[in-house]
């Protein structure tokens, strides 16, 4: 099976040099969405090949920022003074509330079963505890103490907000990796008068979490697979099942690896992009310079291997986990992979071909219905969008400027796509325009009903950003410490307009706190400071000195 | 010019001083001194205190003959002061710590009337500096670190609190030690009548090094509320300065020296934690305000209020939005450390608006600068006039009230003074032998009084007219105190003596020959006094 998609890989190919060019054709024109996998309508034309001696593509991750607010309180850890911060969004009160020894990683616990709530884990960083904050409407806060993992600096919590799990990533910097094991996750249970926390093993080195939609599942992304949290069985001490992407040893792959022919994977190489479909059913990787993708039936604990006939260079889930969408670079092509049905059928995989493109990376937009694909290897000053629910034929985006990750707003009717620069200073005397702008940081916002772009110039790289709940505004973080940049920019998405907001320090942090629909842009100031945005009308609030409001004594 | 002695005059006084040194056995009390404290003004009195005999007198200068009434204050007085807004003198004693055949007395205040009645609260405790609020209901006593508190052990921090519109009763005056970080009260400061979780509040704000305590004078038995300045490792020597209130906001604005920010305290309204909690809670907030900024004023709507801050040494003033904690920076032509607001016109605008003047005092320019606060965050330097004076400022008397700020300078052959007129925006030199900072009001700011103090000429200028004048007394001059009774405005010229000498002048009518001088009164009961102990 797999020879013969990979012989109609090449025909493909091949009918393409001598076929006609799909530029020539009018968008009217194009009237399917999809063209099937088996090339028939592929018409690559005689566009080179697109990764010619291109590196590898750089996934960058932005994401609009996860608010360390709840709905109305914002909490800021400050592990000097073993203390939370919580800041009133309405009335701007401050007070302190004793954490554990160093609390340093903090996230909020937005709602629980679809009711916003103010709660925050924090990881006291010297203690191997997590203190869990609860706010109540009158702001007062009580505390609950619970054991992670030794050296944890990542929170990951579940949907419906009934259980978080508490990990250290390695990847990512934390108070000092202490000795051990990098294989313990703890699971915590956040429902109030039944918090605990239990520790597990897991596969070696954790990387990320996801959860099922429902939230009663965590899947751990670690080096050896998938390590699988079924949170209502975990009653105490326990093995956590995991699901291997490599050692057929341990999990048989029911076709022995060999669904799709062709592609051999070395024993050594790394799963990246691992998705866990919505379900948490399925499980698929990827594998650097390989057209290898891995499937792994997290029920059955069956593993096995596609090849696209080209070395894919993204792949992602759906949200609602119907269908994956591989990037093949080399081919110009996206390949829209149905769940599970594309992966035993090489028929039912439909790819969509994007002659003279870079498609190197694929982002997704939360509702699925839209994607962006591009290419951070390329340089190419060009996105596409795709509709992948309607009929709009696929849209070039001209940029101006090279893509270095893009964003989508959870709507998915706008995006934000952050760019690259070229070397040098865009001041520089004799520049033209187009080196100016070359040289300049900025970031585009696109208007996906219109496939409309606006190019905002910046005067520093562009930092955090944030999405107002609702997708009216987003507000992206502008610091150069250097040129004493400080400013956030308030979006009005539905224009595209922006507002300067100069800051009195600089930015670090951004969220929005739903109940007073107020975004927050914490500042790095020796005694915190924090401005309010009422992101509707912008006016703006800041305090500053959360440490001398802490020492406020009656 | 008239002259008046109390019946007991001094020539009597002297006489019995006599007699009584011709015992072999010297009374002890011709060991006492006849010292005051600086006379002050209780309405239409005029109140001396004799601390060597514990005992006040009252000038009362209602009647063309002033009556001299003795009044009994508590043991060791060591400060008078009149009672804001009221027409009294409150005098603060440290009381009698005992010795050989002098049993202890209490520290006290005292309250006298110009009609010589007294209402005493006893304090425990020598304390020896007083602080009232805004309408004179109340009084703080504490001990001023820089003066002696004249016992073996005494807390620095241990405060009197004073309802001095009740009467002395459990519970009046609460004394109290304010929570220290190793300070000691410099200052007591007095927030206007605000509004805190619906109910209208007075707040003392006691100003130590690196932190305020906040007590709320409604509600003197709750606890009181410390806000540090600093923390912990910060080394700097803050020290509080000056307080701005916000009344509509419930919001106060603080200075401090060796602080480049501002401190903001806001005060939200919670539930009381216990029963002497507080029904709220300071939530601080910083602004910074460029470097070390010597003054503030707070101006623009309530929902939208904005501080103006000049600093020393800086050509800058800055606009601070209080809200969004925003600055602007407003170049000017002139340094400038203080901030005078005003409501009047200009030379382009008949129409009278909040304006500010920015200038510097302490010989650091000669112009000053006019600042149209509308807009001013966006036109900023369009919105400032500077104004030339020509000589360097060392002394400022600002009477926004009358539309001018009167100027002290260098002496020159062009006058030491001069006088600006706000709406014009116009300086008139006027030619002064006297410094301004001796300089005094009228209670309703009509005129200026001024008397070098060697000199036995007293110096006026109408503030209506700015028209100046001068009236020759009987001897020099040391103080001036306008007295004001009823309609009528009174001058009193104090002299040296110590049996007591002064000369009232009508202040509407400033003549020689409507003058009237009185001597001997502190001697007025002295006999009978001796005589009952």
């Amino acid at each position: 099976m797999m020879v013969g998609v990979g012989l109609l890989v090449a025909a493909a190919r091949t009918l393409g040099g001598c076929g006609s060019d799909s530029s020539t054709a009018a968008p009217g024109d194009w009237d399917g969405r999809f063209n099937v996998d088996a090339g028939v309508t592929s018409d690559l034309g005689a566009a080179p090949r697109a990764d010619a001696g291109l590196p590898p593509e750089i996934e960058e991750q932005r994401a609009f920022e996860t608010p360390q607010a709840g709905s109305r309180f914002v909490y800021v850890a400050n592990p000097r003074r073993d203390n939370v911060a919580v800041i009133d969004s309405r009335t701007l009160a401050i007070t302190s509330v004793e954490a554990g020894d160093g609390p340093t990683y903090l996230v909020t616990v937005p709602e629980r079963d679809g009711t916003a709530i103010d709660e925050a884990l924090v990881i006291n960083a010297n203690a191997s505890t997590a203190t869990l904050l609860r706010t109540t409407t009158a702001g007062a806060t009580t505390t609950v103490q619970l054991p992670v993992v030794a050296g944890a600096n990542a929170i990951a919590v579940a949907p419906n907000g009934h259980y978080a799990v508490v990990y250290l990533d390695t990847s990512r910097p934390n108070q000092g990796v202490p000795a051990g094991s990098f294989q313990e996750v703890a699971v915590l249970r956040l429902d109030p008068g039944m918090e605990r926390g239990l520790l597990l093993s897991v596969g070696f080195r954790p990387v990320s979490v996801v959860f099922s939609a429902d939230g009663q599942t965590g899947f751990v992304i670690t080096e050896d697979g998938v390590s699988i949290l079924r949170f209502g069985a975990l009653t105490g001490p326990a093995l956590v099942p995991t699901v291997s992407f490599y050692d057929d040893r341990i999990v048989t792959p029911t076709d022995a690896g060999r669904v799709d022919a062709g592609a051999v994977l070395p024993r050594d190489a790394r799963a990246q992009d691992v998705s866990v479909t919505r379900d948490g059913r399925y499980a698929i990787a990827r594998f650097a310079a390989s057209p290898a993708m891995r499937v792994v039936d997290l029920m059955s604990r069956t593993v096995q291997t596609l090849d696209l006939g080209s070395e894919i260079t993204d792949l992602d889930i759906a949200p609602d986990g119907t269908f994956a969408l591989a990037a093949l670079r080399g081919e110009s092509r996206v390949l829209r992979i149905p769940i599970p049905g594309g992966f035993n059928d090489p028929s039912q995989r439909r790819s969509i071909d994007l002659p003279g493109e870079a498609v190197g990376s694929i982002t997704l937009s939360p509702d699925g219905a839209r994607a962006l694909v591009y290419s951070t290897a390329a340089m190419t000053e060009r996105a596409t969008l795709l509709d992948l629910v309607g009929t709009t034929p696929p849209a070039v985006l001209r940029l101006r400027k090279t893509v270095r990750a893009v964003a989508f707003a959870p709507g998915g009717e706008s995006a934000l796509i952050v760019h690259g620069r070229s070397e040098g200073s865009p001041t520089e005397a004799g520049l033209d325009l187009e080196a100016q702008i070359d040289r300049s940081y900025g970031y585009s916002l696109l208007n996906v009903a219109e496939r409309f772009t606006r190019l905002q110039l910046t005067p520093a790289d562009v930092g955090p950003f944030a999405l107002v709940p609702g997708g009216s505004h987003a507000f992206v973080l502008l610091r150069d410490d250097a040129r004493r940049v400080s400013v956030a920019q308030r979006i009005t998405l539905a224009s595209l307009t922006i507002q300067d907001i100069s800051l009195g320090s600089p930015p670090v942090s951004v969220g929005a706190v739903p109940a007073t629909e107020r975004a927050f842009i914490g500042q790095d100031h020796p005694e915190g400071r924090i401005t309010f945005v009422d992101w509707n009308t912008g006016s703006q609030q800041s305090i500053t000195g959360f440490e001398l409001n802490s020492r406020i004594v009656e | 010019m008239n002259v008046r002695n109390p019946s007991f005059n001094r020539h009597r006084a002297v006489a019995l001083a006599v007699a009584l040194t011709a015992c072999a056995d010297r009374d002890p009390r011709f060991a006492l001194s006849m010292a005051t404290l600086p006379p002050v003004a209780a309405g239409s009195a005029l109140v001396y205190v004799q601390p060597a005999l514990s005992r006040a007198t009252v000038v009362d200068l209602t009647q063309p003959t002033p009556a001299v009434r003795q009044v009994a204050v508590g043991d060791d007085p060591v400060l008078v002061r009149a009672r804001v807004t009221h027409d009294e003198a409150l005098v603060l004693s440290r009381g009698q710590r005992g010795s050989l055949g002098v049993a202890p007395a209490p520290a006290s205040l005292t309250a006298i009337t110009a009609a010589g009645t007294a209402r005493r609260w006893t304090l425990g405790s020598p304390f020896n500096a007083l602080a009232q609020n805004g309408d004179g209901h109340y009084a703080i006593a504490y001990f001023d670190r820089n003066a002696s508190a004249g016992r073996l052990l005494f807390n620095p921090n241990e405060i009197a609190v004073i309802d001095l519109d009740r009467t002395a009763v459990a519970g009046n005056p609460v004394i109290r030690t304010v929570r220290s970080f190793g300070g000691v009260p410099n200052s007591v400061v007095f927030s206007p009548t605000m509004t805190v979780g619906g109910q209208p509040r007075t707040l003392a704000v006691v100003l130590s090094d690196a932190y305020v305590t906040l007590i709320d004078l409604t509600h003197p038995e709750r606890s009181e509320v410390t806000v540090r300045l600093t923390l912990p490792e910060d080394t700097r020597a803050i020290a509080p300065a000056q307080v701005v209130f916000d009344t509509d906001n419930a919001t106060m604005y603080l200075r401090a020296d060796q602080s480049n920010d501002l401190y903001v305290l806001r005060l939200v309204t919670v539930t009381p934690e216990s029963a002497t909690g507080n029904d709220f809670r300071p939530a601080l907030n910083q602004l910074a305000a460029g470097m070390r900024p010597a003054d503030l004023a707070l101006f623009g709507e309530p929902n939208a209020r904005k501080l103006l801050v000049v600093s020393p040494g800086s050509r800058d003033a800055r606009v601070i939005d209080t809200v969004a904690n925003t600055t602007t920076v407003v170049p000017l032509d002139a340094v400038s450390n203080r901030v005078l607001l005003f409501t009047g016109p200009s030379p382009r605008s008949a129409t009278p608006a909040l304006r500010a003047l920015l200038y510097a005092t302490a010989g650091v320019a000669s112009a000053v600068s006019f600042v149209e606060l509308t807009d001013i965050e966006s036109r900023r330097s369009q919105n400032v006039e500077t104004l030339q004076l020509g000589r360097i400022i060392n002394q400022a008397l600002p009477l926004p009230e009358r539309g001018v700020v009167m100027f002290g300078h260098p002496t020159s052959s062009i006058g030491s003074l001069s006088l600006l007129d706000l709406g014009r925006r116009t300086a008139a030199p006027i030619f002064s032998e006297v410094a301004l900072e001796n300089a005094r009001f009228d209670d309703d700011r009509q005129a200026i009084w001024v008397a070098p103090q060697t000199g036995e000429r007293l110096g006026f200028i109408e503030l209506t007219n700015f028209r100046p004048g001068e009236v020759r007394l009987d001897a020099p001059i040391t103080d001036v105190i306008p007295v004001s009774i009823g309609t009528t405005r009174r001058v009193v010229a104090l002299h040296e003596s110590p049996d007591g000498w002064i000369t009232v002048v009508d202040g509407t009518d400033v003549t020689r020959q409507n003058a009237q001088s009185l001597r001997g009164f502190l001697l007025n009961g002295l006999l009978n006094e001796g005589e009952s102990q």
